[in-house]
């Protein structure tokens, strides 16, 4: 009895030996994938932003696949969701960066975290293209092998400046909530307003991301509000809505300037008449049809959003997706100057030497010294109005 | 400061309050009925405002009838709640139900954004608001201080519902059912009180009340698939502060609740505002400390 159960089991072990012994051989016919590790928050408080960039990657790798992927490679996404908790986030690159088939990272999209992750792509030398955008102790710590596809601040910083200058504000107050990324545009705004002479002052009254009622912050600020210009209302969209709603039920009527945060279809959904005469910066992606023909991103994002559009629903491309959109051509930029199978740093290298790739959110040129790649220029101006973006040329 | 700021940071408080009481009268009613405390109370409140959104943008239908479908749909939510999750596990205990109740509120959060790959749906997965109820009159001045038309709305609702919650537990026979199911169900049950069903209802009306909360809050503020969390953790403390188990209390320390909060982003300089969520776990540390039972006492606390 022992003897037959013991060939019976061998016998399914031979067969299915035979089976995957088959697979593999097939699998080694092709070439091998390049597998890039993809770290975000996918369930959680910003699940449903992150549903842009993932669709956004999706598509692309797709496309590229479809073409025979880079140099007959295959372009291999691979999910990880890291819940927006830090330690699992910095588990997750650890886990990407140990595998030592993952040649880069396309990293999260949670600015708090930054700070932790950034660090460790650079000891276990893993390239990592970071979707949010660089801080002000990022950049103090010069990373090398993560680079940032985001706008940063000091970027935001100075078109905002320039809108101010082109509509004569001399004096602005800042009203700004605690995500660090919006702090370090505050404080660029009034470093570089100096140096143009414009006085910018920085309210001690702040609110968080999450809240849901700044009335009392604004009856404190209202009359100090009437010595000046312009507000700098220096947050994301949907908190922001919020804040031109308070502002507006006490009868506060100061021009409104914002920031890259602002850019998204769900803050005309939220605010309505609130946000109504906001002039803000933004990716191009929100008046892709309102572009100069002459503008070489224009192509770009009409393309992609007519793709994003036909893949998923009718879900418009704009500048989460378009992160995602220039995470995965620049990387597959790098992949075809790095050589056949490259590894982590000739990838890093070939990422690095990027020079004039155009973009969704922008023209990116990576420098040994500058990791974020672009100028203020991959900001357009635009005004809601009509409830909706309406972009700005200013007369030169 | 001026006298004047400190009576609008006050007026402010009082029609953030209204939001708070509203949240909590949902958690004191299935209190009163059953001893459970429902985490997912603020979950009921979201779905007022989310599904009346889902019925005017994707069926078309007039706000109304949207919001009281919205309301029918929620109470069938709360009904499903105490029929799969609660029911099942009722031998285990009061603190085992409480965790099914926390479970829930989890699923219930998460549900939206797999929905909203479906065509046209896309919407569930962003934040939202919804038209104020009257757009005759913006918004009215009271001491200096404008508040809008819809935050008004807010306070006559809690004190409606709060009228028509303690008439219906005081002066019904199945409010008083209901209530008495809680304090001795094997004596309940002994009279010819059908204890399970008398959960049922409490459920049905928390529904229904958290419901028209988030209706009425939605157009104050934003409100996204995962705001019932924040929504529920301040109503509970606002329940336990004004007296757990009290119809009374739980408006009571809504108002009180949201008045505090007002002054203290009013009156801290700079960290008043900064951390504006922070003072209300700071006031349940302290209530619980100095005074469990609460401004108005309470029953169920020893």
């Amino acid at each position: 009895m022992k003897l037959r159960q013991l060939m019976k089991i061998a016998g399914i072990f031979l067969i299915a030996l035979t089976f995957f012994a088959g697979a593999s051989s097939m699998a080694l016919a092709a070439k091998a994938p390049y597998k890039v590790g993809v770290n975000l928050a996918l369930t959680g408080p910003i699940s449903g932003l992150m549903t842009y960039i993932k669709n956004g990657l999706v598509l692309e790798q797709d496309r590229i696949n479809a073409q025979g992927g880079i140099d007959g490679h295959h372009l291999e996404l691979i999910f990880e969701d890291n819940g927006l908790d830090i330690t699992k986030a910095a588990n997750i690159h650890r886990k990407f960066a140990r595998n030592k088939e993952i040649k880069a990272i396309i990293g999260p999209l949670f600015s708090t975290a930054t700070p932790t992750l950034t660090p460790i792509a650079d000891r276990e030398k893993i390239p990592e293209i970071v979707l949010c955008p660089s801080s002000p102790t990022e950049r103090k710590r010069k990373p090398k092998w993560a680079f940032y596809i985001a706008h940063g601040d000091p970027i935001v910083a100075a078109r905002v400046l320039d809108l101010a200058e082109a509509r004569g504000y001399k004096k602005i107050f800042i009203f700004h909530d605690q995500d660090p990324c919006y702090i370090g545009i505050a404080n660029n705004m009034k470093a570089l307003g100096e140096k143009k002479g414009i006085e910018v002052h920085i309210s001690k009254e702040t609110f968080q991301t999450a809240d849901t009622d700044m009335t009392p912050q604004i009856l404190k600020i209202k009359d100090q509000l009437k010595d000046y210009d312009a507000l700098f209302l220096d947050t994301n969209g949907a908190t922001g809505s919020v804040v031109m709603r308070n502002l507006r039920t006490q009868g506060v009527d100061i021009p409104v300037l914002a920031p890259h945060g602002w850019g998204f279809g769900f803050t005309l959904g939220m605010g309505k008449e609130a946000v109504e005469g906001v002039e803000l910066v933004s990716g191009k992606a929100c008046v892709t049809a309102q572009l100069d023909d002459t503008d070489p991103q224009k192509e770009v994002i009409a393309d992609f959003d007519k793709r994003m559009k036909a893949r998923w629903n009718g879900m418009p491309a704009e500048q989460l997706s378009g992160h995602s959109y220039d995470a995965i051509w620049i990387l597959h930029d790098a992949f075809k100057r790095a050589g056949d199978n490259p590894t982590r740093a000739q990838l890093r290298d070939a990422i690095e030497k990027t020079k004039n790739y155009v973009g969704v959110t922008g023209i990116y040129t990576y420098t040994p010294t500058d990791h974020e790649g672009l100028t203020k220029d991959a900001l357009e101006l635009m005004v809601i109005k009509d409830n909706k973006f309406k972009r700005i040329k200013l007369e030169k | 400061m001026s006298g004047i700021f400190i009576i609008q940071f006050v007026v402010v408080g009082i029609s953030m309050g209204a939001v708070y009481a509203l949240i909590a009268l949902g958690f004191t009613t299935i209190f009163r009925a059953s001893n459970i405390v429902n985490f997912a109370q603020g979950e009921f409140v979201m779905l007022g405002g989310l599904l009346t959104n889902f019925f005017l943008l994707t069926c078309g239908f007039a706000y109304p009838l949207s919001a009281v479908l919205a309301i029918m749909g929620v109470v069938l939510v709360g009904i499903g709640l105490q029929v799969l999750v609660i029911h099942p596990i009722r031998q285990a205990g009061v603190l085992i139900m409480i965790m099914g109740t926390l479970g829930a509120s989890m699923v219930i959060s998460n549900i939206p954004v797999p929905i909203s790959y479906l065509p046209k749906l896309g919407y569930l997965r962003d934040p939202f608001v919804l038209p104020p109820i009257t757009t005759a009159i913006e918004s009215v001045a009271i001491a200096g201080a404008r508040i809008s038309t819809q935050r008004l709305w807010a306070i006559v609702a809690s004190l409606v519902i709060l009228g028509v919650l303690y008439y219906f537990s005081n002066y019904t026979r199945t409010g008083k059912a209901m209530e008495s199911s809680a304090t001795d169900p094997l004596a309940a049950q002994l009279v010819g009180i059908r204890v399970e069903r008398m959960v049922q209802y409490s459920f049905a009306i928390s529904a229904a009340v958290g419901a028209i909360g988030g209706i009425l809050i939605t157009p104050i503020f934003n409100m996204a698939f995962n705001s019932g969390a924040l929504l529920g953790l301040k109503g509970f403390v606002a329940a336990v502060l004004g007296g757990w188990g009290k119809i009374s209390g739980a408006v009571l320390g809504g108002f009180v609740l949201g008045v505090v909060e007002s002054l203290c982003v009013g009156l801290i300089p700079e960290y008043g505002s900064r951390y504006q969520q922070m003072w209300a776990f700071i006031i349940l540390i302290a209530i619980l400390y100095f005074r469990p039972k609460g401004i108005l006492g309470s029953d169920a606390v020893e």
